[in-house]
């Protein structure tokens, strides 16, 4: 038994070092600029959506507030860049800590509750957030912060008009979230986790500190999901509440994984591959005018994976891990 | 190695333990016995630190009342909970896993394992089978050997012969006997009267949340009231 898990795991972290040689190398041979952006958001997002499932999904704990920790995650790294000069190479990381710890201070009460309250009370605070970065001058307000154009480097992070350097950068993030899943599956936090998840009085008469799980597994998640913010804020060029910290972000950055399969180590990626890929083409064919349209083919996805696949996508790809069921 | 003293416990508003003052000597199996809503479970919930409690309980002279229940476990308090509380989609083998979570980082954490198989054989045959398609018995066994895997020294057990076949709850009490007879001390919570004071050393009486009774449990068994209320005969 153990021999076939550490042969699963093996397995597994092969068939990532493919992929991952794969998406490094195939988009130097695309030139066409629009693919390179679907392919940039879609890996960025597989990364949010990986970081989003080491809570939602391994630990169970259902959060509709990320969007704070990424939007936190964009404005620390282009705030320092822009009021200290500190070069957004580092600023990523700062912007991971600021990220991990916002988690951990919305774990503190919110974790108190559970299930439905719990993630309503996510979606709150988040909304919270949103509002006080709207009227918050230092950080730029409703007008937001522009990343000044700096001479391409990878100290600042700043490439130019060229798309690879940018596509290889998310690449490492989405790649970094992955393994900390794989990692993760392989700890003894996966069993506390799952246990919490499961059923937290069976947890509890096993020794399992539910208050601190839940919060490690938080302050990882809102640590990587700030990180992917701080990524994009630096792809988009420019930030404001809007576009990284309004209620939507945190439904897009849950999606993948819900649709993908939770509490899984490639559903996240599969979700997101299948997700913005559609979102961005429904939106630039339906141009202005099909505002909204994108989110209602969303809807239908989800309406239909829900129907036909509950597991999630990724259950299509694997036969049942135990036994017979 | 146990002891209650004068503990109250209200469960949704309701007193459900009333002044309970009770004594677990190491080595016994010491059962508790009661109808329905007498407070059993709370009892073993309020000393596993699930829910509030008022007076104090002792542990080997470690006061459990402020502790949370995740340290009384590691202490050495193991909870098999009512209705078992398995992780139903889990394999047999990752729910015993789960057991020696609260040993986590020791060598010998899964040195249970084998006790856990010399009791239940069924569940080696089991390992990689979901827990959910267990028979009800063989599910009663797995929640048993999970507990074992927190390498508990009092072992409390909470109806384990609920939704069980007849002759599987023999084999259940025997194993019980077996897990005594290794060192472990048991705190055995039962409604089946007879059964359960069949292999207890001592018995204590519960009704509605207050100590009636307690001895023996061969004099508990043999007194005309209790079986009048209790044995229905």
């Amino acid at each position: 038994m153990d021999n076939f898990i550490t042969r699963r795991r093996r397995h597994e972290l092969l068939v990532a070092a493919g992929l991952l040689v794969f998406a490094i190398v195939a988009p130097m041979f695309i030139k066409d600029v629009t693919t390179l952006n679907v392919i940039i958001l879609s890996l960025l997002f597989a990364g949010l959506a990986q970081a989003w499932n080491i809570l939602g999904g391994y630990c169970g704990q259902i959060s509709l507030g990320h969007a704070l920790y990424f939007g936190m995650g964009s404005y620390v790294s282009t705030l320092l860049y822009v009021h200290a000069a500190v070069p957004p190479s580092l600023g990523m990381f700062a912007a991971a800590a600021v990220g991990g710890l916002a988690a951990l201070l919305v774990g503190w009460p919110c974790f108190r509750l559970s299930g439905h309250y719990y993630a309503i009370a996510t979606v709150v605070v988040g909304e919270i957030g949103y509002l006080l970065f709207l009227n918050w001058d230092y950080v730029g307000g409703a007008t937001g912060v522009y990343i000044p154009i700096a001479r391409p480097s990878l100290l600042n992070l700043q490439f130019g008009k060229d798309k690879l350097p940018y596509l290889h950068l998310v690449l490492a993030f989405c790649a970094a979230t992955w393994l900390a899943a794989w990692v993760i599956e392989g700890s003894r936090w996966f069993y506390a986790w799952r246990a919490v998840k499961d059923d937290v009085v069976a947890a509890r008469s096993l020794g399992v500190n539910i208050f601190s799980s839940k919060m490690a597994a938080a302050a990882i998640s809102g640590a990587f999901t700030g990180l992917g913010g701080a990524i994009y804020g630096l792809y988009v060029g420019y930030i404001d509440p809007d576009s990284v910290m309004a209620g939507h972000f945190s439904i897009l950055i849950a999606l993948p994984a819900v649709l993908g399969g939770v509490g899984t180590l490639w559903g996240p990626i599969l979700g997101a591959a299948l997700l913005i890929p559609m979102k961005e083409l429904s939106s630039s064919y339906l141009g202005g005018s099909g505002r909204g349209v994108d989110l209602m083919l969303y809807g239908a996805m989800i309406v239909i994976v829900a129907l036909a696949q509950p597991q999630g996508v990724v259950s299509l790809f694997r036969r049942r891990a135990h036994g017979p069921a | 190695m146990l002891r209650l003293e004068n503990l109250s416990a209200s469960y949704r508003g309701l007193k459900a333990l009333q002044g309970v003052s009770l004594d677990v000597a190491k080595g016994e199996i010491v059962a508790v016995v009661g109808a329905n809503g007498a407070g059993k479970s709370t009892l073993l919930k309020s000393i596993a630190g699930h829910v509030a409690i008022e007076g104090d309980i002792t542990f080997d002279g470690t006061s459990l009342r402020r502790m949370p229940a995740h340290l009384i476990t590691r202490l050495g308090v193991g909870l098999v909970p009512e209705g078992r509380r398995l992780f139903p989609r889990l394999s047999v083998e990752d729910n015993l896993r789960l057991g020696a979570y609260a040993k986590r980082g020791t060598a010998d954490r899964f040195r249970p394992l084998d006790l856990v198989f010399s009791l239940f054989p069924r569940l080696q045959e089991r390992l990689p089978q979901r827990a959910e398609t267990l028979s009800g018995g063989e599910q009663q066994m797995l929640a048993i050997g999970r507990a074992l895997m927190t390498q508990p020294r009092l072992l409390m057990l909470d109806e384990p012969s609920q939704g069980i076949m007849p002759r599987l709850v023999d084999d259940i009490l025997a194993a019980v006997q077996k897990i005594r007879d290794l060192g472990v001390t048991v705190l055995l919570v039962e409604q089946r009267l007879a059964e359960a004071l069949e292999i207890a050393d001592r018995a204590y009486v519960l009704q509605t949340g207050r100590v009636v009774m307690s001895g023996p449990a061969n004099v508990i068994a043999a007194d005309a009231s209790v079986r009048r209320a209790y044995l229905g005969i």
